[in-house]
């Protein structure tokens, strides 16, 4: 999806505005969001972690209301979030209740979490089992029957929002863990091709690449869902 | 009622595994595994709409009921049960006590010696489980693990590279495994070293609670012990260190009981033999009397003490004497029937 602002860049930052209850939604590329006033967001546009890019838009939302301040200020407060893409779980919603809406949000408050994560296992890293198998393709069942599937697709219950990308592109997990759940063995050709996509798409991110970075991304995606096959 | 639902078949019913008596009641009572695992792609069951839950449900009971089957499982859906029966599936340890007070739909596969259980939209997408009698921790995991594969063969969980196995709650992501070891410390729970003896649990990533009791007070003397860690840390070493804990915890109830016995034998005979008098001949017992007869009788059957003429599981008689495990509405009618249940159940005198 392009910026619509510059109409040019990939966008990457689903920036939602809700002004008196009304909710409008636009879709910016980093170079045209960092332009903007995300208030205490804007901090973490200067460092995007490739996780947020790998996971799809990432959600920012600001809030309007319209209570009377002690300043007596007219124009009211305005408050901002970064949201998940896929299940709309708000950060502040998260530290309330000390739960996730959907596996996405891991790729999403994967900056915000880490700290907490070290504080109450120790650690912020996976060491133990993983999946033996997991379904061949990213949609398709083992038995390869198609619309019953349990094998991801947010879109499926009718209760996620569809952003025409979600089930396919998340269908097998978040982040760089995509694909983790084959079993050790041999790197294969393709998984070697995307090994080395992902270092590029690492390197494009920090140097700021961002267009560069859209594009592995999306190489990453279609080489991923059909490493399976 | 709710007891003995599963085994109204006219078949031989399946012996729970609270039920099997055990001649000297080792201190380890239970060893429980418990997996947290969700499909990938889809919201967590919380943020799924009544009938959004209800469709994945169905997903999942056609999925998992072949590796399920009847009559080794049985499935239930919760919602459709009264409060009182969620509630006693608490008591078995199947539900956690936030779900047993839902009414959203959920369902359960419980084998029929209630050992293995898989929760249905729980706060999970699923949780496995497997409850062993005694000190079996590794047993239970490979069973579990075992179970776990089989499951990810037919539905793909959501993992994460850095995160492992992603759970509705960030406290359990990683391995989403707890690992909790029952135990009975009559004696240990007296002595004034316990109270550090938890502290120090705490210092190993353990947490050691009472099971039964209100507020500060505690009747039966069990305790759980179990991890708060789960990522970061292999099942292995998950598994190995509520092991060692709960084996030095039960190594010092050990030494306490066996330096009791000698200083005051005679005085802790006749107290075990008083209990045995209370919980055989009463006419009503509150859930307070009864946990703490029952607890002092069975350490004192693990001490040799006491000695009974047929089997019986003690600690199976705990469970069942708690208020959700009995049909009674009221507190007068559940007192006489935990009695006439304590009665019925315990053996003469050998
Ligand atoms: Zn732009
Ligand atoms: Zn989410």
């Amino acid at each position: 999806m392009l910026c619509e602002r510059c109409k040019k860049r990939e966008a990457v930052i689903r920036y939602t505005e809700i002004v008196n209850g009304v909710s409008s939604e636009h879709n910016l590329c980093l170079a045209c969001a960092r332009e903007m006033d995300f208030g205490p967001m804007s901090a973490f546009l200067e460092d995007l972690p490739l996780g947020w890019l790998l996971s799809g838009l990432l959600g920012i939302t600001s809030e309007e209301t319209d209570e009377e301040t002690d300043a007596g200020q007219g124009a009211g407060t305005r408050r901002f979030e970064v949201t998940c893409p896929t299940c709309h779980t708000t950060y502040s919603s998260f530290v309330k209740t000390s739960r996730f809406g959907c596996p996405d949000c891991y790729g999403v408050f994967d900056l915000f979490i880490g700290d907490n994560l070290k504080r109450i296992h120790g650690a912020d890293r996976h060491l133990g089992k993983k999946p033996r198998m997991q379904a061949a393709a990213g949609m398709g069942t083992p038995e390869g029957a198609g619309t019953d599937s349990l094998q991801g697709g947010a879109a499926g219950t009718g209760d996620a929002p569809t952003d025409g990308k979600a089930a396919g592109s998340r269908a097998a997990g978040i982040g760089n863990g995509r694909r983790a759940g084959w079993p050790a063995e041999p790197a294969r050709p393709v998984e070697e091709q995307i090994r080395i996509l992902r270092s590029k798409l690492k390197e494009a991110v920090q140097d700021e690449e961002y267009e560069t970075a859209a594009r592995l991304r999306d190489e990453l995606r279609s080489l991923e869902g059909g490493a399976g096959k | 009622m709710s007891v003995n639902k599963e085994n109204g078949s006219p078949q031989a019913p399946v012996i729970k595994w609270y039920e099997r008596a055990t001649e000297a009641p080792g201190v380890i009572v239970s060893s429980r595994v418990r997996l947290a695992r969700n499909l990938a792609g889809r919201l967590f069951p919380e943020r799924l709409e009544a009938s959004g839950r209800q469709a994945l449900r169905a997903q999942l009971r056609d999925r998992l009921e072949p590796l399920l089957p009847e009559p080794a499982y049985h499935y239930q859906e919760t919602d459709i049960l009264p409060e009182t029966e969620r509630r006693a599936l608490r008591e078995r340890r199947l539900i956690n006590s936030i779900l047993a007070s839902s009414d959203a739909p959920m369902g359960i596969f419980i084998s029929a010696d209630d050992e293995k259980s898989v929760l249905l939209c729980g706060d999970d997408h699923l949780r496995l489980q497997n409850t062993c009698p005694g000190m079996s921790l590794q047993a239970a995991w490979e069973e579990l693990s075992d179970l776990d594969d089989r499951i990810g063969e037919v539905c793909e969980y959501a993992f994460d590279e850095k995160y492992g196995y992603l759970t509705a709650f960030p406290t359990n992501v990683g391995t989403g495994l707890r690992a909790t070891a029952l135990l009975h410390l009559p004696a240990l729970s007296q002595d004034k070293t316990f109270r550090k003896l938890i502290s120090e649990m705490n210092r190993f990533g353990l947490l050691v609670r009472p099971v039964y009791g209100d507020g500060g007070e505690n009747y039966g003397s069990l305790y759980e012990i179990s991890n708060v860690k789960t990522l970061g840390l292999s099942e292995g070493e998950i598994l190995a260190t509520v092991q060692r804990m709960a084996g030095q915890m039960a190594s010092q109830e050990e030494k306490l009981r066996r330096r009791l016995k000698t200083e005051q034998g005679a005085s802790r005979e006749d107290t075990a033999y008083k209990a045995y008098g209370v919980l055989r001949y009463a006419r009503t017992l509150t859930v307070r009397e009864a946990m703490e007869y029952l607890s002092c009788l069975r350490a004192a059957q693990a001490d040799g003490l006491v000695k009974l003429a047929g089997p019986v599981s003690l600690y199976g008689l705990m469970l069942k004497v708690q208020d959700d495990m009995l049909p009674g509405s009221t507190d007068g009618s559940r007192g006489r029937l935990r009695a006439a249940l304590v009665r019925g159940a315990l053996p003469e005198l050998a």
